[in-house]
């Protein structure tokens, strides 16, 4: 039985998703952009493999094919709306993938016991956290009403186009009500479990500062200043 | 801890809630010592419910309503304390696993309780040491929630609450999604707890696997308390009282069905049958193969077998939500696809709130049907065939669990699909829902439909099915037809002997 906590800790996780997002905003050199990516995608090898590497690899390239191909064929309406949109995403994307990695793989105590440690508030982080353990819990529901609904042919498909109001509405409904019932149980079972605004809460893991931890700020440290200089060679 | 401290005493209390002033507990007089093992029994809706959420202090905190009398949880009086007061004192475990976890994985989920009531690191390591030993749950620690079968489940909602070195374990309906492997995991482990001393309060309507343990049984009627008796009276009393009382029967034994109820007149246009069907999913193993049998109108066909042998995926690929992997399925005689079958299957899921999209029970039945100019008319007759037309205005939500049930049946009458497909319809049923539950499907047959049930729940298998689908560990599905069936052969299946 080991009780070591998850590394890098993640208050450096989250840590490193803030700067994430601030550079994918402040880059605006093509390089570092996309050494901004690289250098998130390469990382997340340790955690997802080479195969997962490579599908994020060909989605990010096609996503900047696209935005090349309508900049350079001018396409009405197309080409004015499209390029950006997308740019959007490109600049999203290397943080959306950090934050899927705390989804899968960060343990939801540590993540607890992390934003205590950075003073957020509980009255923001417990609520911050139903939503986080909520997000697979949605995805199963959906499928489950999915089923339901394909059963009795009230399901999205082209032959209920025609009444697509009244088709989403069959998803929205049982959705609202599982919720409603799953967010009342799920509350109560938090506070008889003790979980609490006013007391403190203890970790049962080691998330003090280590030597790991150490080692990959210098190395975001690094990362993050080539990819300034990168980003001024280039502008 | 003294003696005092830790027994509930109830004193003349009532609770009313504030949202539903017709449901509540009245006249409630009862204390629990230390130690004791104690069952809440009684129909549904008999507030046994209410009486678990005061001891574990989420009333009048969480469900607010208004309070008569007194009622002290280790000394403290529940009016005058929050939820989180009792946390280290009693543990709670619920009727739904997939709602009364906070965090995702085992690891995580154990020692939450004792996280959140700041224990320090190395004691709560220690703990945790001594909870996967004592508890035997060492190989589960690396496993998600989700990839947990519903008795290990309930064995993590356990052990978080063991971690945390409670003295009163406060249980609501925690077999009610168990199958009998899972529900003897229960046993086994409500009967450690009960050794080691711990007070155990258990609110249930499966009562079978509390026989040997339970030391008290608070029988309750509309929420008041019937009558209290010791372990041993509740017992030895017979068939008759039970159901009398309209429980479930202590005594799996003496439950028998009669053989044979099969539909009066054979419908034998309405035939399904399936050959050499196999299925498997991509890039992971084989669950079947094989699978030859064949069923005509008037059949209900129980489908039996362990945990995760692809049961539920079996009536999947028969009602077209899944594709085989290989084989054939005919239905009337002529080969039927995926689309072709689901036109003419109806399924009923675990929990009916899946299904349910309308306002109101009315609408939910006729919808779909809109194009039909005496659509309501026909709705309403059928809700009158299943005593449903007194709702036929409120929303399907509010429903009991077993009217609920019963309206996705009623649901199939109105396209009048000949297939009707049942996963565990009676989890968390009582003894009188559980009756009714099964009426509706038997009546279904005499008109010549063929349902396929899975269930867990001898009870009910015993005095419904006419068939039987045997899915075995060898991957292979054997048909028990009804000329060889008798109820008899469940005993041995269900373990009951």
């Amino acid at each position: 039985m080991s009780f070591k906590g998850f590394k890098p800790g993640v208050h450096i996780l989250i840590l490193q998703i803030i700067i994430t997002a601030i550079l994918g905003f402040y880059l605006n050199s093509q390089a570092a952009v996309t050494g901004l990516f690289l250098s998130v995608n390469f990382l997340l090898i340790y955690w997802y493999g080479a195969v997962v590497f490579l599908k994020r690899l060909v989605f990010y390239t096609i996503l900047n094919g696209v935005v090349i191909g309508l900049t350079m064929v001018q396409m009405p309406i197309l080409s004015w709306l499209f390029p950006s949109f997308i740019m959007m995403i490109i600049k999203i994307y290397p943080v959306s993938l950090l934050i899927k990695l705390m989804i899968d793989k960060a343990p939801m105590n540590e993540l607890l016991y992390s934003l205590e440690i950075l003073h957020v508030p509980k009255s923001l982080s417990i609520p911050t956290m139903v939503v986080y353990r909520y997000v697979p819990t949605v995805f199963r529901e959906i499928r489950y009403i999915n089923e339901s609904l394909t059963m009795r042919g009230l399901n999205l498909s082209f032959s209920n186009l025609n009444r697509i109001i009244k088709t989403l509405e069959n998803y929205i409904v049982p959705l609202l009500f599982r919720s409603d019932k799953i967010a009342e149980e799920l509350a109560a079972a938090s506070l008889c479990k003790g979980l609490s605004v006013k007391r403190k809460r203890t970790c049962c893991t080691d998330v003090r500062f280590a030597m790991t931890d150490f080692i990959y700020l210098i190395c975001m440290i690094l990362v993050v200043g080539a990819l300034l200089f990168l980003n001024r060679l280039n502008t | 801890m003294n003696n005092l401290d830790d027994e509930i005493k109830f004193n003349e209390f009532g609770f009313t809630y504030d949202n539903d002033g017709n449901r509540g507990i009245y006249d409630i007089n009862l204390s629990i010592q230390e130690g004791e093992f104690v069952v809440l029994t009684g129909p549904s809706g008999c507030g046994k419910t209410t009486l678990t959420r005061c001891m574990n202090g989420l009333i009048p905190d969480f469900y607010e309503g208004k309070i008569k009398g007194s009622c002290h949880v280790c000394g403290m009086e529940i009016s005058h304390h929050e939820t989180g007061d009792y946390s280290a004192r009693v543990g709670s475990v619920f009727q739904d696993p997939r709602s009364q976890f906070f965090t995702m994985h085992v690891k995580t989920e154990i020692p939450f309780p004792s996280e959140n009531l700041g224990m320090p690191m190395t004691l709560i390591q220690e703990q945790f040491r001594n909870t996967t030993e004592q508890l035997n749950i060492s190989d589960l620690l690396e496993k998600s929630i989700f990839e947990l079968s519903s008795g290990e489940k309930q064995k993590i909602a356990i052990a978080s609450v063991y971690n945390a070195e409670v003295g009163i374990y406060v249980l609501d309906e925690p077999s009610a999604n168990l199958d009998e492997i899972g529900t003897e995991q229960l046993r086994q482990l409500l009967e450690q707890l009960k050794e080691q001393g711990r007070t155990v309060i258990i609110s249930e309507h499966k009562l079978y696997y509390l026989r040997e343990l339970a030391d008290r049984v608070v029988l309750m009627h509309k929420g008041k308390i019937k009558e209290i008796l010791s372990g041993k009276d509740f017992a030895d009393n017979n068939y008759e009282w039970f159901k009398k009382n309209s429980l479930r029967q202590i005594n799996l034994k003496d439950v028998t069905g009669q053989p044979g109820v099969f539909g009066a007149e054979r419908e034998d246009s309405i035939r399904i049958k399936a050959d050499h069907l196999s299925f498997k999913y991509p890039r992971d193993q084989l669950l079947w193969k094989n699978a030859c049998f064949e069923s005509t109108g008037g059949d209900i066909i129980g489908i039996i077998g362990k945990n995760g042998v692809g049961k539920s995926t079996l009536i999947r690929v028969l009602m077209g939500l899944e594709k085989q992997t290989s084989g054939k399925i005919s239905m009337f005689n002529r080969y039927a696809s995926k689309q072709q079958r689901r036109k003419k299957s109806f399924y009923v899921m675990q929990d009916v709130d899946y299904q349910f999209f309308e306002g109101s029970v009315l609408n939910e039945m006729v919808s779909g049907y809109e194009d039909d100019p005496k659509v309501y008319e026909r709705a309403k007759l059928i809700l009158e065939k299943f005593s449903l037309a007194a709702y036929q205005d409120v929303h399907p939500s509010t429903l009991s669990g077993g009217q609920k049930q019963r309206l996705s049946i009623a649901l199939s009458c109105m396209s009048d699909m000949p297939f009707l497909y049942f996963d565990e319809p009676t989890s968390g049923l009582d003894a009188e829902n559980m009756k009714m539950v099964a009426e509706t499907i038997k009546q279904q047959a005499l008109a010549g439909k063929i349902a396929f049930v899975i269930t867990h729940d001898y009870e009910f298998a015993v005095s419904l099915f006419t068939s039987l689908l045997i899915v075995k560990d060898d991957h292979t599905i054997r048909q028990v037809d009804t000329s060889q069936y008798a109820p008899t052969l469940l005993k041995k299946i269900f373990q009951v002997e």
